[in-house]
């Protein structure tokens, strides 16, 4: 167990988790029509961030990369109102991202040894961390989609082992060609904004954002509501790097795992943050899953219309929504939904309502068969 | 798990060469990956054609993954589920990333190969050849920290979440690469050490 | 068109890393999916983008991908029956 001490999300829709909670409950939505990848290539529609935004933070400009400075401005709104002890010892820096600096390939520069160094994601990490005048050497996880929620659990794990009292735990990914054009080559991108859980539901939209939670493993000092992240378990499918599983038995399996860690049983979760990607097999796969484990009547929402899939970010920002709609008591609205998706059609909103909630799943899966699920619970 | 977990056998592959438990094993074309990778896959005579789909990396991990758990079976409830693997790396997916890239450049995209631009890939070509469905992670470190594996990896058999886990490290970008995995579990033999920090960085570096 | 059918077999071998096949081991109607060639559905995409890449077909979910896919002689007809310009 551990408890939340702090967060933010910096995305399109909002620098603070207040605004972008409050722009999700709004049904509002960062996805946007962009230009295509290729020379006569259809439009994409993607949640970038806006133009010329690494302006507000002036003076990291040109030390560190677009990726580096969402990490940081991220990480700097969840802490600058805080008491945190960034630089201690027993601090530790969690990241989550799937690829970093990639972006820095879509210039197509010459591939130097430069190059290579400013690819690596621990370097990133120790750079970001080191802003912070942290020494420890940060934990990187990458884990595809799953690294947000996965970053949560192994600061988790990180705290129970009393070898840390803080871990500020952020991740971020930004939109690139290098990973458009690998989703439009895989026709996973959807041709407008993209429809979670919908019958109609046809692809992904990518999206770029950074979010930070700080765990503690004493409870915040202050008496206000407080969420803790009570347990999470990882899986994997075992079946296809890329395909989802046709059953989701494995991701059902982390969801009991999870629950049973926490000491909750299926009928006390009071809501599911999905990872409601909006591929027909990814949503189906879920669906499954939530059937198998017993929380299919339960409030879901994907916030994949909203903010699209930002990979590695994506486990991260949803938490901290989740977080949000704990403390807030809101249930959050599916943006993009339409019509409900046949044979498991789920309990999904198009409108926030208040909402006595005490437990949250959080949900997420990615490439290389990986499943991740993590409960939050009111304190 | 009521004893510590045990270091139960290690497979190295580094220079065209691949060693378990200290022992030579294999060894193949010294100049090329690529042709050291298919010398080393025909000698295990396995029907896998996936393997020649898979990257420089995903290919490398699977070498090392099938000679150190030959002869074993995890394919079972119970098994299955709890079995964890735990990697780091240092260069990610870099190698096909750079590929990817280049073709990127020119105007295409592979699916077969961007699919390979995740460096937790090969931990799934592992799970799916094996049926390990259990707590599966990959850790990105600038350099092999066994104190911090060891520690990670403890703390899952401390909290019950797993009975036997691969773990190690694994990199690979051009023609640098080092497989380092090893199996730890439950194990009745005195001679088998016991899993510390100690114990893998004495392997790591032999 | 004998010899489009050869180029196709060529290209699926090259592109799908299809190591220990051979082709003139493809049958022309052979189904390539399933039992076939051990083809999954990144293969499928695979294929998509090699038909763009060599023939300029662009085929979308639309166009009956399972269909057209399902052998070399489906491929073949498809390119014929869509001639592009080269690029």
């Amino acid at each position: 167990m551990a408890y939340v001490a702090a967060h933010n999300i910096f995305s399109p829709l909002g620098t603070t988790s207040a605004a972008v909670f409050a722009a999700v409950a709004a049904g509002r939505s960062a996805v946007a029509e962009h230009a295509g990848i290729f020379p006569g290539d259809g439009p994409v529609w993607a949640s970038r961030m806006p133009e010329g935004w690494m302006q507000a933070l002036p003076e990291l400009n040109g030390t560190f990369s677009p990726f580096e400075l969402l990490l940081i401005a991220s990480i700097r709104g969840a802490t600058a109102q805080t008491a945190l002890a960034l630089e201690a010892e027993r601090t530790i820096f969690v990241f989550a991202t799937t690829k970093g600096n990639i972006g820095l390939l879509d210039e197509n520069p010459e591939v130097s040894a430069a190059l290579v160094a400013k690819l690596s994601l621990a370097a990133s990490a120790r750079a970001v961390a080191r802003y912070f005048g942290n020494a420890n050497t940060p934990v990187v996880v990458s884990n595809a989609c799953t690294s947000g929620v996965a970053a949560l659990l192994v600061a988790q794990r990180l705290l129970a082992s009393g070898q840390y009292d803080t871990a500020v735990v952020a991740g971020a990914d930004t939109v690139s060609r290098f990973v458009l054009s690998g989703f439009q080559a895989f026709q996973a991108l959807s041709t407008g904004r993209c429809r979670p859980f919908s019958a109609d539901r046809d692809g992904i939209n990518l999206g770029e954002a950074a979010a930070t939670i700080v765990l503690t493993a004493q409870p915040p000092a202050a008496a206000v509501a407080t969420v803790r992240l009570a347990s999470g378990a990882i899986s994997n499918d075992a079946n296809h790097i890329s395909g989802p599983s046709r059953t989701g038995a494995e991701l059902a399996r982390a969801i009991g795992q999870a629950l049973a860690a926490a000491g909750l049983t299926a009928a006390e979760v009071d809501f599911i943050s999905a990872h409601g990607t909006a591929t027909p097999y990814n949503d189906a796969m879920e669906a499954s899953a939530f059937a198998l484990s017993g929380v299919q009547t339960k409030p879901v929402h994907s916030v994949k219309g909203a903010l699209g899939h930002t990979l590695g970010a994506a486990g991260l920002v949803e938490s901290v929504l989740s977080v949000l709609a704990l403390t807030e008591g809101c249930l959050l609205p599916t943006v993009g939904y339409s019509q409900p998706m046949q044979p498991t059609p789920l309990q999904i909103a198009t409108a926030a309502r208040p909402a006595a909630l005490r437990v949250g799943l959080k949900t997420a899966s990615g490439f290389g068969g990986c499943n991740g699920a993590l409960v939050f619970a009111r304190v | 798990m009521n004893s510590p977990p045990k270091l139960l056998r290690s497979c190295s592959i580094q220079n065209g060469t691949i060693w378990i438990d200290g022992a030579e094993v294999f060894t193949g074309p010294t100049n090329d990956f690529a042709a050291f990778a298919t010398s080393a896959f025909r000698a295990l005579t396995i029907d896998y054609p996936k393997f020649y789909k898979m990257d420089n990396l995903a290919k490398l991990g699977f070498l090392a993954a099938e000679h150190l758990l030959a002869g074993l079976n995890f394919r079972t409830p119970g098994v299955a589920d709890r079995t964890g693997i735990v990697l780091a790396n240092a260069n990610s997916s870099l190698d096909t990333d750079l590929r990817y890239a280049a073709q990127v450049q020119q105007g295409l995209a592979s699916p077969a190969l961007f699919v390979y631009t995740l460096p937790n890939i090969v931990v799934g070509e592992v799970c799916i050849r094996h049926g390990i469905t259990g707590e599966n992670m990959l850790f990105e470190a600038e350099h092999y920290d066994a104190a911090a594996q060891v520690a990670y990896v403890a703390n899952l058999f401390a909290h019950n979440t797993i009975d036997q886990c691969l773990s190690g490290w694994i990199d690979l970008l051009g023609q640098e690469y080092r497989a380092f995995f090893y199996l730890v579990g439950a194990g009745s033999q005195p001679t088998l050490p016991d899993y510390t920090a100690a114990s893998v960085e004495t392997l790591f570096t032999t | 068109m004998q010899d489009l059918k050869l180029k196709l077999k060529e290209l699926l071998v090259e592109h799908l890393n299809l190591q220990d096949i051979k082709p003139e081991d493809i049958g022309d109607d052979q189904p390539i999916f399933g039992e076939g060639l051990g083809l999954d559905s990144i293969d499928a995409l695979e294929i998509i983008v090699m038909l763009q890449q060599h023939f300029g077909i662009r085929l979308t979910k639309a166009d009956n991908g399972p269909q057209v896919l399902a052998s070399v002689n489906s491929m073949a007809d498809y390119i014929m029956a869509h001639p592009q310009p080269q690029k």
